[in-house]
């Protein structure tokens, strides 16, 4: 199923920021059951990765160091199966100046949506990862192929994971940063959507932060440098709706942690670009768009407590061709947050902020995100957030939107 | 019990030194260890390993300090060093319930040359006074797993060892127990599986009961019925037949 989101794009946009737990939890207690260890091995409170986290997903979900997974098999549980949910409870209130019979106030429930992992390995260097989620909302159920991809690590047999692939429907490991927030507020910058300058036209977002048909080769080179990882992929890329998909797209990442006092400090850069096929909504003009994302991104824990995580990213973007008669858009946008371990293994509190400005149209979108999670245990959390959005465009819209809101994550 | 008894033999040659032939260039394998250290095990024990690495400030339970030195996943007695075959054993098996994963997957002579790495991290394992191959404990007089063992091990459990883990305290005349690293150890209540980390039958019980207080205690078979009572807290799965009520 592909999320159609078509027309009234600044309050799709906008609800699809605020509302939707736009990126939910990827963590999979199946991994925590299959080496018998708590979440915390691999994650600051899920889906955070710590370091060892990092290491274990970079390593083709094999434990880091380990080679080719000679004897997963015999560890797997019988059921290689693992359920997610994070229903949250919002309310909104969207004031708009420009028009004010556009302003909303309104109580909404997220839906439930049930994640369900899997992942298994197939003997020495295969293993796959899946995750299928399950929606029920407004008395409507869809159910989403999310991710499916086989992986072949360890290609070189050193156990250094200097090489592996990818194949399938995935994310890219290493640009964004949803491993790296508590948030669930997507980032603005990856929802940028050049062609959604007026409330006709198509919507898209950007597409490298949603799962694609990929494959990808990824791993860490220890013997050229500690704490370099790489990755680069071949998008078959996504249909964001019918008027619109990315015909192909190429991803390519490289990042480096150091360490000060053991505390990690990562820094990297990420390329995006490929092809849109886009379509005007009467079917009278196709036209491709040319799209290129260029960022970096930077990471890093105090060296003293190791408690205060601060993280963000840069991102430049660049459509040659938005409109049917042409059209460039650029766009220049980012964010930064912190992250704070309150308590270990307990409680956590999050902020963020976020920036993007498009310089043909000078839209400019703000966005502020801060809220706490507490572990009531390793596997059920209470989050509450809070979110205040800003969007103008001048002549157009000149918005403002706050949400507050409360759920619970659990896993099984 | 013949498979009991069979356990018992491997294991037993096992922790008298009798590790697999592995060939151990010093230097190689050494490389070799720091670098899967360095990968697999410095997230959580830091890189020096005194277990600050850059996962255990979000750890409760810290990660083990490995520099001072200290092991209770022992086969040898208190102030002694642990045996290679020890640290190998608690590499391979991990710790239940902790964050500690297993890494049986990891190729043994892999998991071997961590060990190796690990002794280069604390001054006790260049200490040749703290090596005694005759002190290595045993697995002599074995007592099976009875409602007889269960109902003696109970009685010497209530004389000998709820001092100290007698959770409810209501005597309260437990002191705060602290750890090797300075940090306050709760009171450890043994029906909780979690607290079974270096565990994984009545043997490995023994052997941790035998290393430690009860080593000048009791008797062998006394501290046999006592680890029997006491892993039959944690689950009557591994003793069928037994009636709860006869614990």
């Amino acid at each position: 199923m592909i999320k159609v989101l078509i027309n009234k794009g600044w309050i799709c946009l906008g609800m699809a920021s605020i509302l939707l737990p736009a990126m939910p939890a990827r963590s999979i207690p199946l991994f925590a059951r299959k080496y018998n260890v708590t979440c915390f091995t691999c994650h600051v409170s899920p889906p955070f990765l710590n370091d060892f986290g990092r290491r274990f997903q970079a390593n083709g979900y094999n434990l880091p160091g380990s080679g080719s997974d000679q004897t997963a098999q015999a560890d797997q549980p019988a059921l290689p199966l693992a359920l997610l949910s994070q229903p949250m409870i919002a309310h909104r209130k969207v004031t708009d100046r420009l028009v004010p019979s556009r302003s909303l106030s309104s109580t909404e429930f997220s839906g439930l949506e049930l994640a369900i992992f899997s992942s298994a390995s197939l003997g020495p260097h295969f293993s796959y990862f899946a995750e299928t989620s399950v929606l029920y909302e407004k008395g409507e159920t869809s159910i989403d192929l999310v991710s499916a991809h086989l992986l072949y690590t360890d290609v070189l047999d050193n156990g250094l994971g200097n090489l592996n692939f990818r194949l399938g429907k995935m994310r890219a490991f290493i640009p964004f940063a949803a491993n790296a927030m508590f948030s669930n507020a997507t980032p603005l910058i990856y929802s940028y959507n050049p062609f959604n300058f007026k409330y006709d036209s198509v919507f898209s977002v950007m597409n490298v932060a949603e799962p694609s048909l990929e494959i990808s080769a990824f791993g860490l080179l220890p013997q050229l440098l500690d704490g370099l990882r790489w990755e680069i992929g071949v998008s078959g890329g996504t249909k964001n709706n019918i008027n619109l998909d990315v015909s192909h797209a190429y991803v390519f990442s490289l990042n480096q942690t150091v360490y000060i006092d053991n505390a990690p400090i990562r820094f990297g850069i990420s390329y995006y670009g490929g092809i849109q096929n886009a379509m005007h909504k009467s079917d009278s003009v196709r036209w491709q768009n040319v799209l290129r994302r260029a960022g970096i991104d930077v990471e890093l824990y105090d060296p003293w407590t190791k408690r205060f995580n601060l993280f963000g990213q840069y991102v430049v973007a660049n459509d040659n061709h938005v409109l049917e008669q042409g059209g460039i858009r650029n766009m220049k946008g980012g964010f930064a947050g912190l992250n704070i371990i309150v308590l270990p293994e307990k409680l956590y509190a999050f902020g963020r902020y976020d920036y993007m400005k498009t310089d043909e149209t000078e839209e400019i979108r703000r966005q502020l995100d801060i809220g706490i999670r507490y572990h009531l245990l390793p596997n059920l959390i209470i989050t509450g957030a809070f979110t205040s959005l800003s969007e103008a465009l001048p002549q157009l819209t000149d918005r403002s939107t706050i949400s507050y809101g409360a759920g619970i994550l659990f896993g099984l | 019990m013949l498979c009991c008894g069979a356990a018992l033999l491997l294991m037993s040659s096992e922790l008298h030194g009798t590790k697999p032939d592995v060939k151990r260039p010093a230097s190689e394998l050494l490389t070799r260890g720091k670098k899967i250290f360095e990968i697999t095990c410095a997230p959580c024990h830091g890189k020096q390993g005194h277990g600050d690495g850059p996962v255990s400030a979000n750890l409760r339970t810290k990660p083990w300090d490995l520099v001072r030195g200290v092991y209770h996943n022992r086969s040898t007695f208190a102030g002694k060093n642990p045996s290679d075959y020890d640290l190998y054993l608690t590499l391979t098996r991990g710790l239940h319930y902790t964050t500690m994963p297993f890494f049986r997957q990891m190729e043994m002579n892999d998991r071997w040359a961590v060990v190796e790495f690990i002794k280069t991290l604390s001054p006790i394992f260049s200490d040749t006074s703290r090596y005694s191959p005759p002190d290595t404990m045993s697995f002599t007089g074995f007592v099976p797993v009875s409602p007889k063992s269960l109902i003696e091990g109970r009685k010497i459990y209530a004389k000998e060892c709820t001092r100290c883990h007698d959770k409810s305290n209501k005597s309260g005349t437990i002191p705060t127990m602290f750890d090797e690293n300075g940090e306050p150890r709760p009171l450890i209540d043994l029906g909780d599986p979690s607290v079974y980390k270096y565990s994984e039958s009545v043997m490995d019980v023994f052997r941790i009961v035998s290393t430690s207080v009860a080593s000048h205690r009791m008797s062998a078979e006394d501290t046999w019925n006592v680890c029997n009572y006491a892993w039959s807290l944690r689950s009557t799965d591994q003793f069928p037949g037994i009636d709860e009520n006869e614990k």
